[in-house]
């Protein structure tokens, strides 16, 4: 009696620190909040309006990418074309506004119209390979080539010139702070009712905990990954279109290799990239750690050039930490 | 309490090991002596797989002493154990298949000719002696260890534990995959290497294999020693032992009810796969048929075939006299045929989601409310409420339907994947093994669930190569045999003996 009610406290005495490797959101929550303290004290003017601006506008691009990959991720596939997909739209919708002289929501949509295909495509090749295979080798192959693929196309546009936005009416509301506040949280929004209420959503976390139970069980695993291909384009194409609007133009290297920044975003806050865990809360935290930890770097005095750095230890330490997680907890 | 230590080769004292929300051993004490075999024994959850991963250094104890050839040992993992002389045998063997059966034997020895290189020779004579230890003379050691069985690949560890000095092996439920014949000759082996003196720990769910072969049985409950039976003089008794573990008396092991008949639902015609031929049967609502096989045999492919996982080369598939085509599970369970894999941990469950959403997973057609099929919102609130009933109704313990079904044990897990029959309308339910690997407690309660579902007006498949539970169950039963049926009867007309006779033919 005496000795359970002793080791009854050991163990809690034990988990109590524990709590924090168990939830990375909370682990996330906190290393920004610790992290904002740090570089506030050491330069006060990471706290003015015009810098959280420009962090906000890092984050609405990262967040964008990382909840749309969260998707593909939460299935047990990846996408490595987003940033490509983003370049590409961001030119294609300049293309269309400037050269064809078309409506802004025209274009939003043909731009989002030639997203989902592209997302189809994707689809298409996992599907027929996987069962057997699982989800991610063809995922990986498939949006390797993508992640060429559209690039090219989008310097092949023009041979590499940006297309200029002149008219600068037409992206008013998506330069605005309003405006992109406004598409990062409906993105937000939607992309957690989805993956927490839906049924795909149901589905996604099934197929990505097993793909072969998910199939015996009656799912309709081609349509359920297809979705979330499909949906991790289409917020890629939206990204590339308010990156468009950020700087009045089309570029093919707009959002090139932001596709590692959203895989991190998710990694680093709890979307496992071994399928099945994790949600939109998740990328929205990573995503904001890392917009605050390029901004950092450049206001403490460091060269913009050392940004990469920062976001890979921030990365490593992030996944040591998940692993460590999952060596303490999942097999109990 | 003072023992004489020398003699034993392992004690524990008062081992005590917790996890969260649960108390798994509480305060074990067991002393084995060389050179014999003990029967662990007792239902899922009673602590026999944690305490075989305290002594192999997989888990720490919280408190207690373990004292390995009386000297007090704290095991950090099974590399320790292993240099201790203590080795395991896991149910599932997880051994590379593209090596050769000599590369497995001697992984780790690192024998060097000239020029540091392997002495394939030696290697050779090496392996073959190793094989021979544990009676796979036949083997030959440059085949592939994927082509070996089950059975071969088990002993295989067995030999490379031999040929490494193992003093100790613990055995966690070698023979639940094996057929009668392989479990037969691995405990054959056991008895032969009883005879050079090696000590085995052996936790089986067959009671009867374990009263074959220990000279002690030991008995856990709830965390719990509650018996030690002398073994070696007097056989113990099958009822004795159950009757200990589950501390409740379970007269009936096949809760069998004759159920009034109804019309055909299911009616496979001349199926034929790659190692099926011309499988034909019919199922009506509220009827049982076992399919029984042994190992081999294919009727594991039958169900699998027709729901649309295996391809089918030819054959037709009718539902209420309609003809379908099944391309996918998914378009099987539509017209309400559901399946109950017998991989449960690879083919059924999901373990990272909660109990309640491997429950529901099939039938989220009927908990949605909204326009399109994919993107409607899940009615969480009828879901709980079907949930509630059926966690009630198969008596899940714990009766928590947001733990993550990897926290449960196997025989509960068994109950969430049968659940799922019970979360939409259903005409057909195919079950392949649906007791294996679970307690006898959890094989009634699952067998329960059968009748309750043929109760509904269900007709119920139920594969197995377990005669018994075929012979105890069914309404009538199709033998296989090398992927044909080779003999049909209903069940009054037939004795489990002769169904054995016919399957092994």
């Amino acid at each position: 009696m005496e000795k359970s009610e002793k080791s009854q406290q050991q163990s809690q005495t034990a988990t109590a620190p524990l709590i924090l490797i168990r939830s990375p959101e909370l682990g996330t929550l906190i290393a920004v909040l610790g992290l904002s303290l740090i570089i506030g004290f050491v330069n006060p003017r990471f706290w003015l309006p015009s810098n959280w601006l420009t962090i906000m506008r890092w984050f609405a691009g990262f967040a964008l990418l990382a909840m749309g990959e969260s998707m593909v991720l939460i299935i047990g596939g990846i996408d490595l074309s987003v940033g490509s997909m983003a370049s590409l739209s961001s030119m294609i919708f300049a293309y269309l506004i400037t050269e064809m002289s078309w409506d802004t929501w025209q274009a939003f949509i043909v731009t989002m119209v030639i997203a989902i295909l592209v997302g189809l495509y994707h689809a298409a090749v996992v599907v027929r390979f996987s069962p057997p295979l699982p989800t991610t080798v063809p995922a990986f192959i498939v949006t390797l080539g993508s992640l060429i693929l559209l690039r090219g196309i989008a310097i092949g546009m023009t041979k590499g010139f940006p297309i200029k936005i002149y008219d600068e009416s037409k992206i008013a509301f998506l330069a605005s702070s309003q405006g992109i506040a406004l598409l990062v949280t409906i993105a937000g929004i939607i992309t957690l009712l989805i993956q927490l209420r839906t049924v795909v959503g149901r589905y996604m976390y099934a197929i990505g905990g097993s793909l072969e139970a998910a199939r015996v069980a009656g799912i309709p695993i081609h349509k359920a990954r297809a979705f979330a291909f499909i949906y991790s384009s289409i917020l890629a194409s939206i990204t590339g279109m308010l990156y468009a609007g950020l700087v009045a133009s089309g570029y093919a290297d707009i959002a090139t290799g932001q596709e590692l920044y959203a895989i991190a975003s998710c990694a680093i806050a709890g979307v496992s990239l071994a399928g099945g865990e994790g949600n939109a809360i998740s990328a929205i935290l990573g995503a904001l750690l890392i917009s605050i930890v390029r901004n950092g770097i450049v206001l403490m005095g460091v060269s913009p050039y050392w940004q990469d750095v920062g976001t890979a230890l921030i990365l490593v330490i992030a996944v040591i930490v998940d692993l460590t997680r999952r060596t303490l907890f999942a097999k109990v | 309490m003072e023992l004489n230590k020398d003699d034993k080769i392992l004690v524990l004292e008062d081992i005590w090991k917790r996890f969260p929300g649960v108390i798994a051993l509480k305060g074990v004490s067991l002393n084995i002596e060389k050179g014999e075999i003990v029967g662990l024994v007792g239902e899922n959850g009673a602590g026999k797989s944690t305490l075989l991963k305290v002594i192999y250094g997989i888990l720490k104890p919280d408190n207690g002493k373990i004292i390995w050839k009386g000297k007090e040992v704290h095991i950090d993992n099974p590399l320790h154990a292993m240099a201790l002389g203590i080795f395991y045998v896991p149910q599932e063997i997880v051994l590379p298949l593209n090596i050769t059966v000599m590369e497995a034997l001697t992984l780790g020895y690192h024998v060097k000719g000239y020029f540091n290189l392997v002495d394939k020779k030696y290697m050779m004579s090496l392996a073959k002696e190793m094989l021979s230890v544990v009676g796979l003379d036949n083997v030959d050691p440059n085949e592939k260890v994927g082509n070996l069985s089950t059975a071969s690949r088990q002993l295989l560890l067995v030999a490379r534990a031999i040929g490494m000095n193992a003093e100790l092996l613990i055995y966690d439920e070698p023979t639940s995959t094996l057929g009668p014949k392989e479990a037969e000759h691995l405990l054959n082996n056991m008895r032969r290497l009883k005879n050079r003196g090696i000590t085995q720990i052996f936790v089986s769910h067959r009671i009867e294999e374990v009263i074959s072969v220990a000279d002690r049985i030991i008995v856990l409950r709830d965390g719990y020693k509650v018996a030690e039976i002398d073994n070696k003089e007097k056989k113990a008794q099958p009822e004795e032992v159950i009757k200990l573990m589950i501390a409740r008396d379970i007269k009936e092991f096949y809760p069998k009810v004759k159920l009034s008949i109804g019309n055909e639902i299911l009616l496979v015609k001349n199926l034929k796969t790659k190692t099926l031929n011309d499988i034909s049967f019919s199922v009506r609502g509220g009827e049982i048929l076992g399919i029984f096989g042994l190992l081999g045999s294919g009727i594991y492919e039958i169900p699998k075939a027709i729901i649309g996982i295996v391809p089918r080369i030819r054959g037709e598939i009718f539902m209420e006299n309609k003809r379908v085509d099944f391309k996918s599970p998914s378009e099987a369970v539509k017209h309400g045929l559901v399946y109950i894999p017998e991989d449960r941990r690879v083919m059924g469950l999901f373990p990272l989601l909660p109990a309640k959403h491997n429950i529901t997973i099939s039938s989220l057609d009927i908990f949605r409310k909204g326009l399109t099929r994919l993107l409607s919102i899940i009615n969480t609130k009828s879901e709980y409420n079907t949930v509630s009933k059926l966690i009630k109704m198969v008596n899940l313990n714990p009766p928590e339907p947001d733990r993550k079904i990897m926290y449960f044990s196997g025989g509960n897990q068994q109950k969430v994947l049968i659940s799922r029959a019970f979360t939409r309308p259903v005409k057909v339910v195919m079950l392949s093994e649906p007791t294996v690997g679970i307690d006898v407690g959890a094989k009634v309660e699952v067998r329960k669930l059968m009748i309750e579902l043929a109760r509904y007006g269900c007709g119920i498949v139920l594969i197995s190569n377990d005669v018994h539970e075929i012979y105890g169950m069914s309404d009538r039963v199709i033998v296989i045999s090398k992927g044909r049926i080779v003999y049909e009867t209903s069940v009054e007309d037939t004795n489990a003996e002769q169904l054995l006779l016919f399957a092994s033919r």
